[in-house]
């Protein structure tokens, strides 16, 4: 089988885990392949919002794993891409209601159906993340460029390994361009110091995200975007094709690059954040 | 088990939250004692049903995270309760996965072994939105609307609650997205209506919803789903849904309209 069952974790909350999960299976799904992207955030589901598909929810993942549906029922049709779809979490229960044994079949039912399996954890290193990683082929972390981000991802990484899955890769999430130029923020070569794993993608903050998030309309749809595009270059490194990655200076103005060229410009900014 | 580990967390932090509560006595018609190896729920003899529910339901709705998954024993030694009634208890306890559980298996209370509902007697089938098909047993009046056991709520039904209720709902207060509730008579909102609803569970077909504002995720009826279309416009004003001709029609209840959803 050349199925493949990914989890987006992260350890903290907030850094973009269910935005990153959303736009890699649209992305996934642009470029042709059966995608189910999969909430396993049992009480605090909110891919279905992300996708715009809330409105279309039955049955459930808890519903599934209970034996009240089969899993075609509850699985459900992306509104523009055929080859996606989504299994939602159920919102009136707790992460215990699954084990990590019915997580794993539930797995390996959907490796049946699909190229790919992406499953959306849930923040925190308890059950419910045990429960997101037990069936994964590959882990991809989520991190923002910044301290406790980190940490946590780095905690992530030892539960990953522990656990006996290979070694996971890695999802900058949130850089600024403006705040690393400045030495405000860690840049790429920091974060990676101290982690130590590949990197799939760096994704810009970017204020469109929170329009396509309210909107229910992945930000890989909209063309203006970078963060939309550097989701879609990393669904492309994903399936393994050569894609170089996003230069982080790429926020300068034109004048500013001209300047520098010329060499009257301001050095670069030396990096003051200690890794 | 994992499983375990939790609901006696739950149980102690429950305990606690009593000891608190029967401080205040908030309601007198039923009492939740904290054993050491679960909970013990009597019912006061007097009180209607409907009234013990309700007041249950507010019990549980109170602290629903200390409730849940929780295994409660009932003491029916000064009340005996009807079949129906049997099942709307289990029915209210099921949305917090709360489970009854025979007396006689606590320790504490093993004199006290006759008169207790056993959880064989009550039957296996909790009241779930399992499948909307299905056919529903424990339900067999010819229409839960008639039935006098309606469950009144004073609050904001919020983001992972559920309310389950075997006859009509009556919440004064908005539901918000992520909440369900799930009726076998009518479901009517005095607030905003945002979550998911399910009046007439499962095959009433005459239940119908009605909101100061209607702008669910989601509105069933019997075995009849709806949503709003792509970029539907909410209506600022009081609307009812119901079955008409096969569909889920939303109508605006002015003058006169909402005098035909009461025939």
């Amino acid at each position: 089988m050349d199925s493949r069952v990914i989890t987006i974790t992260s350890g903290k909350g907030g850094v973009g885990k269910t935005t990153t999960t959303a736009n890699l299976g649209t992305a996934l799904a642009m470029q042709g392949k059966k995608v189910a992207v999969v909430d396993s955030d049992i009480g605090l589901r909110n891919l279905d919002a992300v996708l715009g598909l809330e409105n279309r929810i039955v049955y459930d993942l808890v519903d599934v794993v209970e034996g009240q549906c089969r899993l075609r029922q509850a699985l459900i049709k992306d509104k523009r891409l055929p080859e996606l779809y989504l299994l939602p979490a159920a919102q009136t229960r707790d992460k215990n209601a699954i084990n990590s044994i019915q997580m794993e079949q539930l797995c390996q039912q959907l490796r049946q159906e699909f190229d790919f399996v992406l499953i959306d954890s849930p923040a925190g290193i308890e059950q419910g993340f045990r429960n997101a990683i037990v069936g994964a082929d590959e882990i991809i972390i989520v991190a923002n460029p910044e301290m406790a981000s980190v940490r946590d991802a780095d905690r992530i990484i030892g539960l990953v390994e522990a656990a006996g899955k290979p070694e996971p890769r890695l999802i900058l999430n949130r850089l600024r361009p403006e705040m690393v130029k400045r030495g405000d923020m860690m840049d790429v070569a920091d974060v990676l110091e101290v982690l130590g794993i590949d990197l799939v993608g760096i994704v810009p903050e970017d204020e469109l995200i929170i329009v396509s998030i309210n909107k229910g309309e992945p930000i890989v749809y909209e063309k203006r975007s970078r963060a939309g595009s550097a989701y879609i270059n990393a669904a492309q490194r994903i399936i393994g094709k050569e894609v170089p990655l996003e230069e982080v200076e790429e926020a300068t103005t034109f004048m500013e690059r001209l300047r520098r060229m010329i060499g009257f410009g301001p050095p670069m900014a030396e990096k003051r954040v200690r890794s | 088990m994992g499983m375990e580990d939790t609901s006696e967390n739950n149980l102690s932090e429950a305990q606690s939250n009593l000891e608190r509560e029967e401080k205040q006595s908030v309601q007198g018609y039923i009492a939740i004692k904290g054993t050491r190896n679960g909970l013990l729920l009597t019912l006061e003899p007097e009180t209607p049903f409907s009234e013990l529910l309700n007041a249950l339901s507010y019990r549980l709705s109170e602290a629903p995270g200390f409730f849940r998954g929780a295994s409660l024993a009932l003491d029916t030694t000064r009340r005996n309760l009807r079949i129906s009634e049997r099942s709307q208890l289990e029915a209210l306890l099921a949305n917090y996965q709360m489970s009854v559980t025979p007396l006689e298996q606590t320790p504490t209370a093993k004199h006290n072994e006759r008169g207790v509902i056993s959880s064989s007697d009550i039957g296996s089938d909790p009241f779930i939105a399992t499948e909307i098909t299905s056919e529903q047993t424990q339900a067999n009046l010819l229409d839960p609307r008639d039935s006098d056991d309606t469950l009144f709520l004073r609050r904001t039904v919020r983001s992972g609650q559920a309310i389950h209720h075997a006859s009509n709902i009556i919440i004064l207060g908005d539901v918000n997205p992520g909440a369900e509730i799930v009726a076998s008579g009518d479901i009517i909102v005095w607030g905003v209506l945002r979550g998911m609803v399910h009046a007439g569970y499962p095959n009433n077909e005459n239940a119908i919803v009605c909101s100061l504002l209607l702008a669910p995720v989601q509105l069933r009826i019997a075995h009849l789903l709806s949503r709003p279309p792509d970029g539907f416009q909410v209506q600022a004003r009081p609307e009812f849904a119901t079955i008409k001709n096969g569909q889920i029609v939303v109508e605006a209840w002015v003058n006169g309209h909402g005098r035909t959803v009461r025939k």
